[in-house]
């Protein structure tokens, strides 16, 4: 057998055996590099303590707690709570109007956080107790806020798209680019099908508001609508980088909360940074034990060695495609986000470039797909913030979250069967 | 013969398809050669060891035998090869070849045995020059209000001040957007890289100004080499030198079919007038004090009586 | 939670806030002097860097002393209250150490081949890159040591922080 033939059976083992029996991630990551490390005659304890660090020594991976930290102080300084408000103000009387509201919040909140799990908290907080007073079934409202959360991964802002583009070298302003459509279509996917759900409810509706009203909560978050503007605005005429763009969000956002908003003081501001830097560094040690491991995987070329393995199959890129995507909905079932991007990404993203498909676009895909992992069971940590804020069990909202699901999934198929949908929008918004 | 089985582990920074990487191929091949098959090379290209300062470290830690890359890495380690950054210090091929290979050349490059390196040769990256999106630069005030990307280093930094540009040091991971958006209107790289990076996509002029000279060098770990027999070490000079001599003639006649090349894409080339180079010389005497501070009068001093030499005065 | 261990977390906590808020200004300030000044600081990407890494090892080792570290606990969950948990659990605890000790002798000789190297900008000693790495595994391997000692069982319920 081969070196690197062994190395991958390490690979797998290592990951199998030591996450399996619950070993913390990064550490099981750090063992299965040492393992292949020994394997391929590259065992330096000095490798490893030096990849560990260089997982973290990097300046575009930066943007991660920068983008944290500007969605704690979103919610902090009371610009979520605008936001939803205003889609309160314009689309709350119609039929089943809370659940739009949700809908075109998780949206807009999406273009300005990056972060999965502080949207669905966000939203949930604010609007599951309205929805519980005016009559909705919780299950599904419950459902529907999770399904409206993963959408702020894919609309740029990213943290996943930032981790992704670092672990596998991708571009991370065309990745962000390449979010814009997909995220617009998932977000219409649950008006569509929010539609089909609420034909059976009978909930109370809120009075429509006055024009004059709704003005008025439009001004009010005029503040937090700019965000996406100077966010999207300022990468595409260069006055700053992505990560730099993570910066400027924070100190835009820091701004409003304490200058115009004034809900929040200098004090507070203390509590946000550390919870921002507490978030931060558990994501990032994972990338640090990633990093020992993928620098094996490299040395032991693994996709190579693959992608002789799946022979026939890298002539048909989208064969090739729709085989990734399920065993990825597969992994996603029971493995989060960030781990899915940093164990799978550097294996797969070399043999979909053989097979001849579109980085940035499988980059994409790969993100959208370990996203909607995090609603579905067993593992699905955002199923987890709702149903905990919204003090639900689980399965509740596990069968809350199924239509939506459905309607992702056929997203995904349709993505995987007309690239098109995605790759053509990035060229156009260059 | 005193040669044992050894396997190399040898790190680079470009790509298997590069200057660069083929001649790692070629050194590969003549350190078995010459070793009859048992001093095996497993090179490993595309910083998939990592960047230059993470080798560094693993070769003075042990971890690694060789590797290749810039010279300007290695300041923190060594504060004398910062000579090799002074601008306008050659002013064509044949006197960096001279100078670099030559005693002084040696000098410098012995200086890290003290930090646990051991330098082989240099091999060339080749004379950096300026593209941009404003305008063709043909004298020094053409380099007024330009903001132009330099790398994270002072002498670069002052220098371009110096010269009147507005320079913003940037990585090179956030330069190829950072030119697309406009964030910066130039850099300055050699022909190479501008090519290979595909920065003729995002840049309209390119000033052939030569300002400076990147040269590459070969290191070993010394932990390593001192374990080795004369005979080995033997294999790997000899080998390292005929990986030079490749290396050069490769890269510079990789860098003319580069510059027809972006000629070809459509940018549009100048050079730089030699009296403008001088004017441009002139105006850097304070950078060149630093430098000259900063690896020693003397050292400085032999540097620039070597290029004389060079230039055969 | 005994007396030592709160006061390391309010320490960490507040290292933790003081490196994101450094890291933060230093991005900002070469945007802000880019923009508007044409020029920019060369020392801000590796001093933010330099933080970040260390505001990451201090982190993971406050997580560490949490139990807050994203684990597989899915297919563990179920056994919880089965009989072999307490051996498994230290199992757990041996493997986290053994992987401690790699990286803190690893660590320790590249912190030793560090002391002589400096940055290219800031020139502070290589050392400062694998020296958070030393302290932080040599800080878990400790705090495994004695959950293996005390065959502490692990923490469920913390998949995963953030996505
Ligand atoms: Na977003
Ligand atoms: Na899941």
């Amino acid at each position: 057998m081969t070196l690197e033939a062994q190395a991958f059976i390490v690979f797998c083992l290592g990951m199998v055996v030591f996450m399996g029996i619950g070993v913390p991630m990064a550490f099981a990551l750090v063992l299965t590099g040492a393992g292949m490390a020994w394997v391929l005659g590259f065992w330096d304890t000095q490798l490893l303590a030096q990849n560990l660090v260089a997982g973290v020594d990097s300046f575009p991976l930066l943007a991660v707690p920068f983008f944290i930290l500007a969605g704690e102080l979103m919610n902090a300084g009371g610009i979520s709570r605008r936001i939803i408000e205003m889609a309160r103000a314009w689309v709350g009387h119609i039929q089943g109007g809370l659940g739009f509201v949700t809908i075109g919040a998780a949206m807009l909140m999406a273009s300005m956080s990056g972060s999965a799990l502080a949207d669905t908290a966000a939203l949930a907080t604010i609007l599951l107790p309205m929805m519980k007073s005016h009559g909705y079934p919780m299950g599904r409202s419950a459902g529907l806020m999770a399904a409206g959360g993963i959408i702020a991964p894919i609309i740029p802002p990213s943290m996943p798209l930032v981790i992704y583009g670092v672990t596998t070298n991708t571009s991370i302003s065309q990745l962000f680019l390449a979010g814009i459509v997909p995220g617009v279509i998932m977000g219409l996917g649950l008006v569509i099908a929010w539609k089909v759900e609420c034909r059976r409810l009978t909930v109370r509706q809120d009075p429509p508001m006055p024009l004059a009203g709704r003005l008025r909560a439009t001004a009010k978050a005029f503040w937090a609508l700019l965000m996406p503007v100077i966010i999207i605005g300022g990468m595409k005429t260069g006055v700053f980088t992505p990560t730099e763009a993570a910066v400027v969000a924070a100190f835009y956002a820091l701004v409003i909360a304490t200058l115009v908003h004034r809900e929040m003081t200098l004090v507070q501001l203390h509590g946000v940074l550390s919870r921002a830097a507490k978030t931060t560094a558990i994501v990032m040690f994972l990338c640090a034990g990633a990093q020992v491991a993928s620098y094996m995987v490299t040395l032991a070329d693994l996709p190579t060695v693959l992608t002789g393995w799946l022979g026939d199959l890298t002539e048909s890129p989208k064969l090739l495609m729709l085989v990734m995507m399920l065993l990825l909905v597969v992994v996603g079932t029971a493995l989060d986000l960030t781990p899915t991007i940093l164990i799978f990404a550097p294996v797969m993203l070399p043999i979909a470039v053989k097979a001849g498909i579109d980085p940035v676009y499988f980059g994409l895909m790969f993100v959208l797909n370990g996203t909607i992992g995090l609603i579905t069971p067993p593992v699905g940590t955002v199923l987890n913030v709702v149903a905990g804020v919204g003090r639900l069990r689980l399965d509740e909202v596990i069968r809350g979250v199924n239509p939506f699901l459905v309607v992702y999934l056929a997203i995904l198929l349709v993505f995987v069967a007309f690239p098109q949908i995605v790759i053509a929008p990035v060229a156009w918004l260059r | 013969q005193d040669i044992k089985p050894r396997l190399i582990r040898f790190g680079y920074g470009l790509n298997e398809q590069s200057n660069q990487g083929r001649a790692v191929k070629l050194f590969a091949e003549e350190v078995e050669k010459a070793s009859g098959g048992k001093m095996r090379v497993r090179a490993v290209g595309a910083a998939a060891l990592g960047p230059d300062t993470q080798m560094q470290q693993a070769l003075i830690g042990g971890a690694q035998e060789m590797m290749v890359g810039s010279t300007a890495t290695l300041v923190g380690i060594t504060k004398e090869m910062a000579i090799w950054d002074t601008p306008f210090l050659f002013n064509n091929a044949k006197e960096a070849d001279a100078v670099l290979d030559g005693p002084v050349g040696q000098k410098v490059m012995d200086k890290l045995q003290e930090k646990g390196l051991v330098g082989l040769v240099y091999w060339e990256n080749g004379f950096r020059n300026l593209t941009n999106n404003k305008r063709p630069v043909a004298k020094l005030e053409d380099l007024d209000g330009i903001k132009l990307r330099v790398m994270q280093n002072d002498v670069f930094l002052n220098s371009f001040k110096t010269l009147g540009a507005n320079a913003v040091p940037l990585p090179f991971s956030e330069l190829f957007t950072a030119l697309e958006t406009k964030t910066v209107d130039g850099q300055e790289n050699p022909y190479n890289t501008i090519v290979s990076s595909k920065f003729y996509e995002v840049q309209k002029y390119l000033t052939v100004t030569n300002h400076v000279y990147s040269p590459w060098i070969v290191t070993v770990s010394k932990k390593w080499w001192d374990g080795l027999s004369a005979a080995e070490k033997k294999v790997l000079q000899d080998a390292a030198v005929k990986s030079r001599d490749f290396e050069r003639q490769d890269t510079r006649a990789e860098g003319a079919k580069a510059l027809a090349d972006l000629k070809g894409k459509g940018m549009q080339v100048n050079e730089l007038p030699p009296a403008e180079a001088a004017r441009m010389r002139d105006k850097l005497t304070a950078v060149n004090a630093g430098i000259a501070a900063q690896v020693g009068e003397g050292l400085w001093k032999e540097v620039q009586a070597a290029v004389a030499q060079a230039r055969g005065h | 939670m005994d007396q030592p261990v709160s006061r390391f977390q309010s320490l960490a906590s507040h290292a933790m806030a003081a490196c994101l808020a450094v890291m933060a200004l230093a991005v900002f300030l070469n945007v802000v002097l880019r923009y508007g000044f044409g020029s920019g600081v060369a020392a801000s990407e590796e001093l933010s860097r330099l933080l970040f890494v260390w505001m990451v090892f201090i982190g993971a080792t406050a997580a560490y002393a949490r139990g807050e570290h994203m684990a597989f606990t899915a297919l563990l969950r179920p056994l919880r209250h089965r009989a072999f948990m307490p051996v498994l659990a230290r199992l757990i605890h041996a493997l986290v150490l053994l992987a401690c000790g790699f990286v803190a002798w690893g660590a320790w000789q590249q912190v030793v081949v560090g002391l002589d190297s400096h940055s290219v900008i800031l020139k502070y000693p290589t050392a400062l890159l694998p020296l958070p790495a030393l302290l932080s595994t040599a800080a878990i391997g400790v705090m495994a040591l004695g959950n293996l000692l005390r065959g502490r069982l692990p923490d469920f319920g913390h998949e995963a922080e953030v996505e």
